[in-house]
C-alpha cells in the first residue's frame, strides 16, 4: 500500500493512545496556517483558509471557504508533504471517494445519504518554507466522542444500531471498491453539518485504507498492530487488511457504545499491543461466552449474532451486508425506534441497554435525587416510558446479580420499598393514594404495597423520617408517582431516584420498561410490586421481594390470566463498577429495573 | 510562468492510472500518435522515460523531440506536466 516507509515503521504506534507522545516525533507537526491565507488547488480553485477547528494525529484541520465565499463549509486538512497518512487519504479519496461514485452506489442501493466524504479539491502549498499537502473536505459536525462523554461512555441502543447500519453502508462501499477503513472510531464518525444532517454519520479519517487482501492470508510484521489499538482487529494485528477486520472493529465499537468495557481495556493492557491480540483472539475463539460476560444483562440479539458472524467469516470472503443490516434493523423495530430522523444521543435510562457496568445518567439521577429532597416526599415525575420488546435472557440476569453481590462488601442499612405497579391499557379508574402527573385513561398503575420491608440491620437509616409527609402511610416511605404506572416508595432512609424521561407514548399490549435508581444501601430490601390491569378491578398483583444481600434479582410470576400476558418482572441492583471503592461512582446508587414482559 | 493549461490542470489533479499519452500536456492527436508508434502508449511509460532521465528538463526535452519532433513548446508543456504530477504523487 502507498505508505512510505517511515510511517510503515511508525504505524503500530501511531494511534496507541498512550503512545501520543511518541507520535509527534514520528511525524512532523505541520507549520500553523494564519488564518485567510488563501491555498490554491491543483485544479486552481483557491480556498481561503479559516479558524483551526482541530488537530487531527498529524495535522491540523481548518475551516475553509470558497474565496468569495464566507459560510466555512469546508475544511483543509494540512500536513507536511512527507507524512504519509494524509498521503494515503488524499489517494484514497482521488481513488475512490469522487462524489459521482458516491451517488451512483446511492443510487444502486436505494439509499438517501451514504456517510462516505468526498474530496473537495487536493493540492500542495508552501507554509513557512516547508512543503505541505493538503486536501479538501466537505465540513461536518461534531465527532461522536462528545456524545459519549456526555452519557458516560455509551449511546443509546437505537443510535448504536442505526449507527451500525450506517456504517456498514459505508464499509460496503470501500468494500466494493476494494478498500478497507482498519479504523473506525468514535473518534473518525462525524455528523452531517448542513440541514437535517444530524441524521447521517460520516465516517472519515481514511489514513489507514488500503486494499484488502483477497489472495493467501500473509501476516506482515511491518504492518502488525496497525489502527486504533483497542478495536483493532484480530487480522490487523497480524498485519492483514480484510474486510471481516473491518466488521470486527465496528463490533468491538458498538459494545463500547452500548456500555460495556471490552475486556483488553478492562484489563489495562493496551500499552502491550501483542497481549490485546491474545485478549481479542480469545475474546473471539468463544465470541458467545464472551458476550454473556460482557453484557450480564443479556447480550443484545443484533450484536450477538454480528459478532458470531464475524468469527466465521473467512479472511477473503465478502461480508454479507445485507444479513448484517437486518440484523440491526430488526431490532430497531422491536425498539420501536424509525431508522430515519436526526441520531438521537441523548441518553434515555433504558433498561433495555443490557449492561450494569455504568448506571445511566449518574448525573441526571443526582439532579433528580437533589430535587426529591427538596419537594420530597412526593415526587411526580412524568415518567417517559420506554417501550422495548427486549429479549435478555433472565437466567443470565440472576446468575450476573449473584456475581454482584457476591462483590458487595458493607451492608449499610437501609431499606427502600418499591412498589411499582402496573397496568397495561385499558382504561380503569386512577387509584387513591396516589398523585397522578399524567391523568391520562391510558394505562397507569397503582401502588400497593404487598410487602413491607424488612429492615435488616437499619438502626441507622431508618429512624430519620425525612419525609414527613409520608408518614400516615403504612410505612414512612417516600412515595413516587409516575405516570403511566410506576409508583415508588422508598424509606426514609433510601432515597429514591426514578429517572423522570423515560419517554414513549403508552400502548396497550406493549412491554413496557422503567428504570429508577434507588439510593440504598448495599444490602437494601428492594420489593416491587407489579399489577396489570386487564379489566377494570381486575387487579393482578405480583409481588417480587429480592431481600438482599445475595439475591438481587426476583422474578416475579403472575398470577396468570387466560390470554393475557405474562407479567414478569426483573429486578437488579446496578452497581457502579461493581467496585465499591471506586469514589467516582456512588456505591449507594444501583439501580433497581423492573421489567414487564408479554410472554 | 503565464498559468497552465487546462489539460496540465487535469492531468495533475489525480493519479495518472491507465491514461493514455495524449492526456499528457503538450500532447496531442499527431505526437500522442506518433508515441505509440515509438511503443509509448500510455502516460505512465512516458513518465518512465522521464524518470529513466531522472527528471532531468534538458534530457527529456531532448528526447522528446527526437522521439516525436516534439517543439520546444510542446516538450516543455510535457515537462512541466510530468514534473507537476511527480511533485504531488510521487
Amino acid at each position: 500500500m502507498p505508505r512510505v516507509a517511515k510511517p510503515k515503521a511508525a504505524a503500530p504506534a501511531k494511534k496507541v493512545v498512550s503512545a501520543k507522545k511518541a507520535k509527534s516525533k514520528l511525524y512532523k507537526m505541520p507549520e500553523k496556517v494564519k488564518e485567510g491565507t488563501v491555498f490554491t488547488d491543483l485544479a486552481k480553485g483557491q480556498w481561503r483558509i479559516g479558524p483551526s477547528i482541530g488537530v487531527g494525529g498529524f495535522g491540523e484541520i481548518y475551516a475553509a471557504c470558497k474565496v468569495g465565499e464566507k459560510n466555512y463549509d469546508a475544511v483543509v486538512k494540512c500536513e507536511p508533504h512527507g507524512n504519509g497518512p494524509l498521503f494515503v487519504e488524499m489517494h484514497f479519496y482521488l481513488r475512490n471517494a469522487k462524489l459521482e461514485d458516491i451517488k451512483q452506489f446511492m443510487q444502486k442501493h436505494g439509499l438517501k445519504s451514504l456517510g462516505m466524504p468526498y474530496i473537495l479539491a487536493n493540492g500542495s502549498v508552501e507554509v513557512n518554507g516547508e512543503k505541505h499537502r493538503f486536501i479538501v473536505m466537505p465540513r461536518y459536525g461534531s465527532d461522536l466522542t462528545k456524545f459519549l462523554e456526555q452519557n458516560g461512555k455509551r449511546l443509546p441502543e437505537g443510535t448504536v444500531y442505526r449507527l451500525a447500519i450506517q456504517m456498514l453502508d459505508v464499509y460496503q462501499y470501500m468494500h466494493s471498491n476494494g478498500y478497507v477503513h482498519a479504523d473506525l472510531k468514535a473518534a473518525n464518525i462525524l455528523l452531517g453539518l448542513e440541514k437535517g444532517g444530524a441524521a447521517q454519520a460520516y465516517l472519515v479519517d481514511f489514513g489507514l485504507a488500503s486494499h484488502f487482501v483477497t489472495g493467501d492470508f500473509k501476516p506482515d510484521p511491518k504492518k502488525m498492530h496497525n489502527g486504533t489499538i483497542e478495536y483493532t482487529s484480530r487480522d490487523a494485528h497480524l498485519g492483514v487488511p480484510t474486510r471481516r477486520a473491518d466488521l470486527e472493529i465496528l463490533g468491538y465499537n458498538l459494545i463500547e457504545w452500548l456500555g460495556a468495557e471490552l475486556p483488553w481495556v478492562t484489563q489495562k493492557l493496551l500499552a502491550v499491543p501483542p497481549k490485546v491480540q491474545k485478549a481479542k483472539e480469545a475474546f473471539m475463539d468463544n465470541i458467545g461466552e464472551s458476550l454473556k460476560t460482557l453484557f450480564p444483562k443479556g447480550v443484545p440479539p443484533p450484536i450477538g449474532d454480528f459478532m458470531k458472524y464475524v468469527s466465521k467469516l473467512t479472511h477473503n470472503q465478502e461480508p454479507d451486508y445485507d444479513k448484517c443490516r437486518s440484523w440491526f434493523s430488526s431490532a430497531l423495530k422491536q425498539l420501536k425506534i424509525p431508522n430515519n430522523g436526526d441520531l438521537d444521543f441523548k441518553m434515555k435510562p433504558q433498561t433495555s441497554s443490557n449492561n450494569n457496568l455504568s448506571p445511566p445518567g449518574t448525573s441526571k439521577a443526582a439532579t433528580a435525587r437533589k430535587a426529591k429532597k427538596i419537594d420530597s416526599p412526593v415526587l411526580n415525575s412524568s415518567l417517559d416510558e420506554k417501550i422495548s420488546a427486549s429479549e435478555d435472557d433472565e437466567e443470565e440476569e440472576e446468575k450476573s446479580h449473584r456475581k454482584k453481590t457476591a462483590k458487595k462488601v458493607t451492608p449499610s442499612a437501609r431499606n427502600a420499598k418499591v412498589s411499582p405497579l402496573k397496568r397495561v391499557a385499558d382504561s380503569s379508574p386512577p387509584s387513591q393514594k396516589r398523585v397522578k402527573t399524567e391523568p391520562k385513561s391510558t394505562p397507569r398503575e397503582r401502588a400497593t404495597p404487598k410487602a413491607s420491608p424488612k429492615p435488616r440491620s437499619t438502626p441507622k437509616a431508618s429512624p430519620k423520617p425525612q419525609t414527613p409527609t409520608a408518614a400516615r402511610l403504612r410505612t414512612p416511605n417516600a412515595k413516587i408517582n409516575f405516570s403511566p404506572s410506576i409508583s415508588l416508595r422508598g424509606r426514609p432512609g433510601g432515597k429514591t431516584v426514578i429517572n423522570d424521561d423515560l419517554t414513549p407514548q403508552p400502548r396497550s399490549k406493549k412491554t413496557y420498561e422503567f428504570n429508577f435508581e434507588l439510593d440504598v444501601s448495599m444490602d437494601a430490601n428492594v420489593i416491587v410490586n407489579v399489577k396489570r390491569k386487564k379489566k377494570a378491578d381486575q387487579d393482578k398483583a405480583t409481588a417480587v421481594d429480592s431481600r438482599t444481600p445475595s439475591s438481587r434479582s426476583a422474578l416475579a410470576s403472575s398470577s396468570k390470566e387466560e390470554a393475557s400476558p405474562v407479567t414478569r418482572v426483573n429486578l437488579r441492583k446496578v452497581n457502579g463498577h461493581g467496585d465499591s471503592s471506586t469514589p467516582g461512582r456512588s456505591p449507594r446508587t444501583p439501580a433497581v429495573t423492573v421489567r414487564k414482559y408479554q410472554g | 510562468m503565464s498559468g497552465t493549461s487546462q489539460k496540465h490542470r487535469n492531468f495533475v489533479a489525480e493519479p495518472m492510472g491507465n491514461k493514455s499519452v495524449t492526456e499528457l500536456a503538450g500532447i496531442g492527436e499527431t505526437l500522442g500518435g506518433r508515441l505509440k508508434d515509438a511503443g509509448f502508449d500510455m502516460a505512465y511509460t512516458v513518465l518512465g522515460q522521464y524518470l529513466v532521465l531522472k527528471k532531468d528538463e534538458e534530457l527529456f526535452k531532448d528526447w522528446m523531440k527526437e522521439v516525436c519532433h516534439a517543439s520546444s513548446k510542446q516538450a516543455s508543456d510535457c515537462y512541466n506536466c510530468l514534473n507537476d504530477w511527480c511533485e504531488e504523487f510521487l
